[in-house]
């Protein structure tokens, strides 16, 4: 994650202070904070305590829980969508890829990605920007794979994303922080890959794999 | 979990309809106004022109108003179907009727995520019933495939449908799918779903 890459940056310079090391962390429990309990259920002082440091320790780099939560939109999410290769025939192998893509992503920026809907959802207008470019980027690398669909490739897509969306959003709700242990689990992945295959109709003489 | 025990009374007289139907519709603004947490009986009560213990006495908490609000509509009598083109307009419907409460989604979901032990039980229940009303629909419309792969099909997909709306476009979600592109996106799901789309691939 960003997080991490960033707290990794800052430990390759010798002159590294803890004070760098204080603002990260602020920044990282901020993040699984607001992820879990909500922007507004979640308070300075327990961000504070989660660092083992004073609230005003926190003010000192964040004048507001507002300005954290700004300070966290530039953790962007890492990792990017296999690119196919235009015109390939949409198999059901193909399928399968396309889901395992999706979750590798969404387990590895799951705290990213639970913030941003979390605050989209209490119609928070950057969470909700920040969403739907992620949004429109996941659908554009999708129309690649879906091209040789033909006519209904745009609905094909449409299909497919809320499928996953559902499947995924379902296992959220029903696991919370075990999410992303849960998604990369190899028989829901196959239920998901399983469910996507028999919903779409994908090309003959490639027939959705057994099971 | 733990239900609160009082039960939720039914109003007998014209008047009491109408306090509890006021009661009800305050409750429905401001929870797509300022969410569930955001909401107290007392804003209700207030805005109702009623007192906080009318508000208990139909309602003893916060959830049963919830739930009233979110009753659907002739899921006494399990839904049926002559044909499979028949199946796809009841489904279609179905959906339409979450398409219309979808600021109230919106908040449900938010309290899903959050793992909120209610709202998780009101998507148990609500998913059972599903299942049950896709098995009715896809049983007298004679459908030859699985009725519980469709159902588990039809069920993940049109609440991704849902949950992705919500959390695009807000409150406005209800306007954008009562559009009719977005109700031939939601047709050609329920279609796929039964199989009835050719294939596109290759």
């Amino acid at each position: 994650m960003a997080g991490e890459r960033e707290a990794r940056g800052f430990e390759a310079h010798a002159n590294d202070t803890p004070r760098d090391d204080t603002r990260a962390r602020i920044l990282a429990a901020a993040m699984e904070a607001f992820a879990r309990d909500g922007f507004d259920g979640t308070s300075v002082r327990s961000i504070a305590r989660r660092c083992g440091i004073s609230d005003a320790g926190v003010f000192y780099y964040f004048p507001t829980k507002r300005h954290l939560l700004e300070a966290l939109w530039n953790e962007a999410p890492a990792g990017s969508f296999p690119v196919g290769e235009p015109g390939a025939p949409l198999t059901a192998e193909r399928l399968a890829e396309l889901v395992r893509a999706t979750i590798h992503i969404s387990a590895e920026n799951f705290t990213y990605l639970r913030l941003v809907a979390r605050q989209a959802l209490s119609s928070d207008e950057t969470a909700i920007a920040l969403r739907n470019a992620s949004r429109a980027r996941w659908r554009t690398a999708l129309m690649k794979h879906f091209q040789a669909a033909g006519p209904h490739a745009a609905e094909l897509v449409e299909t497919f994303a809320a499928a996953v969306t559902g499947y995924l959003l379902r296992l959220e709700i029903e696991t919370g922080d075990a999410f992303p242990e849960a998604v990369r689990d190899e028989r829901f992945q196959g239920r998901v890959i399983r469910a996507v295959q028999r919903l779409l109709p994908v090309a003959p003489g490639e027939p959705a794999a057994a099971g | 979990m733990a239900r609160e025990v009082q039960p939720v009374r039914t109003p007998r007289t014209p008047e009491a309809i109408a306090t509890r139907d006021r009661i009800l519709k305050a409750a429905r603004e401001l929870f797509s106004e300022r969410g569930f947490d955001g909401t107290s009986v007392r804003m209700i009560a207030n805005r109702a022109g009623v007192s906080d213990p009318a508000v208990h006495y139909y309602f003893p908490s916060k959830y049963d108003l919830f739930r009233a609000l979110m009753v659907q509509p002739d899921y006494r009598t399990p839904p049926v179907a002559r044909s499979l083109d028949e199946a796809v307009d009841v489904l279609s419907a179905m959906f339409d009727w979450w398409a219309e409460n979808a600021p109230l989604v919106r908040i449900l979901t938010q309290q899903q995520l959050r793992g909120d032990p209610e709202a998780i039980e009101y998507f148990h229940d609500g998913e059972a019933r599903y299942r049950a009303e896709v098995a009715s629909i896809l049983g007298s419309a004679g459908y030859e495939g699985d009725c519980e792969t469709a159902a588990d099909l039809l069920f993940h997909t049109l609440s991704g449908f849902m949950w992705d709306a919500v959390m695009t476009y807000g409150n406005a979600a209800r306007e954008v799918l009562a559009q009719p592109v977005f109700k031939d996106r939601i047709r050609f799901a329920i279609r796929c779903a039964l199989g009835m789309e050719g294939c596109c691939g290759g």
